[in-house]
């Protein structure tokens, strides 16, 4: 669980200017939550998420992840947050360019110095999940923007986070390939996992749990989606073939 | 495939070929330079250690006053050095005796050069005064004269050992072979031709010769004495040989050092100079290389590595750069050496001994890791006011982008 009180983070512009990012922010995120963030471009939203996940410290407030107040966490603390509670999905920079896919996915890995040969065949079961199976030895230019973006959630879950945090996954996509980046979202969330997307597009809601609203830095809205009582839209997420590939997973593992 | 962090390096380093090329490149000079300043360094003084150690006189012994500047005997003193040697070579604090016997200055030319020349006869077997300059090392033989640098020897050196090519020297009307030559050394010595003793005794007995020399003639004795038994030796033969004069060869000894330390302060200045100018340049280059890899670099904390393991990186990048982009112009520099061993004598003009090829390695590997982890410590400066700041402010820049 997550919780957030009274969050702000006030930006230094100038020597003299200075701006409200975030604004007395409280949230609560609770676990196997699909939470979506959503508020226009500006309104706080990659602030927010940094501030949650420990990137940077509040300038007030305080941000509590499973009863630990991060303030108390020394930078070693931190870093074993994002390492192994978060598992973060951004826009830019999505993957190293230097690295194939596959290298990407195992990178985490690699650069942490816990890479073990089996770690090899999970990252490739990861790739086929999100439907790079056959793209891994490709470079990171060599893919179209959303096989990008499906490749850093592959990223992401190699560290089998608890909680995946991506900031705009669906920025400068089509529609189709938004939507297929949000239903594999939606399908590691039915899988168990916390969920939060920030965007400024409103299909997110579509498929969260929760819904957040910011404007100008502060929450504006807070609460449940009209999706999670309409019941029509999780047959339709739960229809996607890479769900069924997690289901079929998840059941392998529970055996 | 990546398994450890310093493939994630190798894969850096290969996917800008042009900029690893030019960072390499950089270091091979640093590299080069600093190699050549160094292993010179160590030849000339290699050099003027043998100097010091064995071609050193620890007494000099000479009828008149000798002049230590020139190696030579204040020119018309003579003695009859029969009893002198007999007695020097039954004491046991005597280590190495070199009788020398000055003939004549002989106004004529050799090897192009014109001037006049002092002619000086040694003791081939035993003479210890010349060896370290000499720049074949061969013995001396009948009919054959070794000359001074100035004496035509700095042109003789551009063919030395050339079989080809033989250099005649006209003395007491007789051709002499050039047998060798001498590097320069700053003394009386640059300017003298050598020949054997027994040569010479056949020019004093030759009928042209008209200068009147007791038996037996010698000019000066160059005495090696056992290490703290120099007073006691020089004390000894006072008492036998009253009438002969004893100077201490110190004196010399210093000269030549002075002789060497502009050349030694010049390499050291310059090594100081490039590696100045070298940390200048990694500076540099590794201040545009993480700026440009900030977002990179901020994507790997993010998802979890530390500073240090994000650090190590670019450290080792800068490393393998440093490292091997100067072993590469070690071996250039050494190459060099190997081969263009006589030019550089010739330039150098100076008694130098190359190091032995174990040390060399040992200084070209020494070199070789300073570098690295010279370039090291200049990535390390280059990011770590990077690694300063929230790993947020590092992947926020390229968001808009
Ligand atoms: N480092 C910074 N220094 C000063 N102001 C900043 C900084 N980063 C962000 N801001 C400002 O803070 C406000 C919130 O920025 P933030 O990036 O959190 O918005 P966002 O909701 O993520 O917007 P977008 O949808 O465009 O990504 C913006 O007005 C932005 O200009
Ligand atoms: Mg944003």
């Amino acid at each position: 669980m997550i919780e957030c009180i009274g969050l702000s983070k006030i930006y230094r512009v100038t020597r003299t200017k200075r701006l409200f990012a975030v604004k007395s922010v409280d949230l609560v995120i609770k676990e196997n939550t699909f939470l979506s963030l959503t508020g226009r471009s500006g309104s706080g939203k990659s602030t927010l998420i940094a501030l949650i996940t420990g990137m940077m410290p509040p300038t007030e407030g305080e941000v509590i992840v499973d009863g630990q107040k991060l303030s108390d966490l020394e930078e070693r603390g931190l870093t074993k947050l994002r390492r192994g509670y978060f598992g973060c999905i951004r826009q830019y920079p999505a993957l190293h360019p230097s690295l194939t896919v596959l290298e990407n996915v195992i990178l985490p890995l690699v650069v942490t110095s816990l890479f073990k040969k089996e770690k090899k065949c999970a990252a490739e079961r990861y790739l086929s999940q999100v439907g790079l199976g056959n793209r891994m030895d490709h470079y990171p230019k060599q893919l179209s923007g959303g096989e990008v973006r499906r490749a850093a959630i592959a990223r992401a879950l190699i560290m089998e986070p608890e909680v995946l945090i991506a900031d705009e996954p669906t920025a400068s996509l089509d529609r189709e390939s938004a939507v297929q980046v949000l239903r594999l979202l939606k399908a590691l969330h039915m899988s168990g996992k916390t969920v939060v997307v920030a965007s400024h597009d409103s299909l997110v809601e579509n498929y969260a749990t929760e819904q957040a609203r910011m404007e100008s830095g502060k929450l504006a809205y807070c609460g449940l989606t009209k999706y999670t009582s309409g019941q029509n839209r999780i047959k339709e997420a739960a229809e996607s073939p890479v769900l069924e590939q997690l289901s079929i997973d998840s059941e392998q593992k529970s055996r | 495939m990546i398994k450890k962090p310093i493939d994630i390096v190798k894969k850096n380093i290969v996917r800008f070929p042009r900029r690893t090329l030019l960072l390499l490149s950089s270091f091979m000079l640093t590299g080069f330079v600093l190699f050549s300043s160094i292993y010179m360094f160590q030849s000339v003084s290699n050099g003027a250690e043998l100097i010091e150690g064995r071609a050193g006189a620890d007494l000099i012994i000479s009828s008149g006053k000798f002049n230590p500047y020139s190696l030579t005997g204040e020119k018309d003193t003579y003695f009859n050095g029969k009893e002198l040697l007999e007695f020097l070579g039954k004491n046991e604090r005597i280590t190495a005796v070199a009788p020398q016997l000055y003939l004549e200055t002989i106004s004529t030319v050799c090897c192009g050069t014109e001037g006049n020349f002092p002619v000086v006869a040694i003791d081939p077997k035993n003479d210890f005064t010349l060896k370290p300059f000499q720049v074949l090392s061969e013995p001396l033989g009948d009919k054959e004269v070794v000359i001074g640098a100035k004496a035509g020897g700095d042109r003789f050196i551009f063919h030395a050992g050339d079989e080809q090519i033989e250099e005649k020297v006209l003395l007491f009307y007789e051709t002499y072979t050039v047998k060798d030559s001498l590097f320069q050394t700053g003394s009386g010595i640059d300017d003298t031709i050598y020949m054997s003793l027994p040569e010479a005794e056949n020019i004093i007995s030759s009928p042209f010769y008209i200068k009147e020399l007791p038996k037996n003639p010698l000019s000066a004795v160059f005495v090696q004495v056992d290490k703290g038994e120099t007073d006691k030796a020089a004390n000894e033969i006072e008492e036998k040989f009253p009438h002969l004069h004893l100077q201490f060869g110190n004196e010399l000894k210093g000269n030549l050092q002075q002789f060497l330390q502009p050349m030694k302060i010049l390499s050291f200045g310059v090594v100081i100079l490039v590696l100045c100018m070298n940390i200048l340049q990694v500076l540099t280059q590794f201040i545009g290389i993480v700026n440009e890899r900030k977002q990179e670099l901020g994507m790997l904390r993010v998802m979890g590595a530390s500073k240090w393991q994000v650090a190590k990186l670019m450290l080792l990048e800068a490393w393998l750069a440093g490292a091997g982009g100067g072993a590469l112009g070690i071996v250039l520099s050494f190459a060099v050496f190997y081969d263009q061993k006589d030019l550089i004598l010739i330039v150098i003009e100076l008694p130098l001994i190359f190091p032995v090829w174990q040390e060399a390695i040992l200084y070209g590997a020494g070199t070789a890791v300073f570098l690295g982890l010279w370039a090291a410590g200049g990535a390390g400066l280059a990011i770590r006011s990077l690694l300063k700041s929230p790993p947020f402010y590092l992947v926020q820049e390229g968001e808009s982008v």
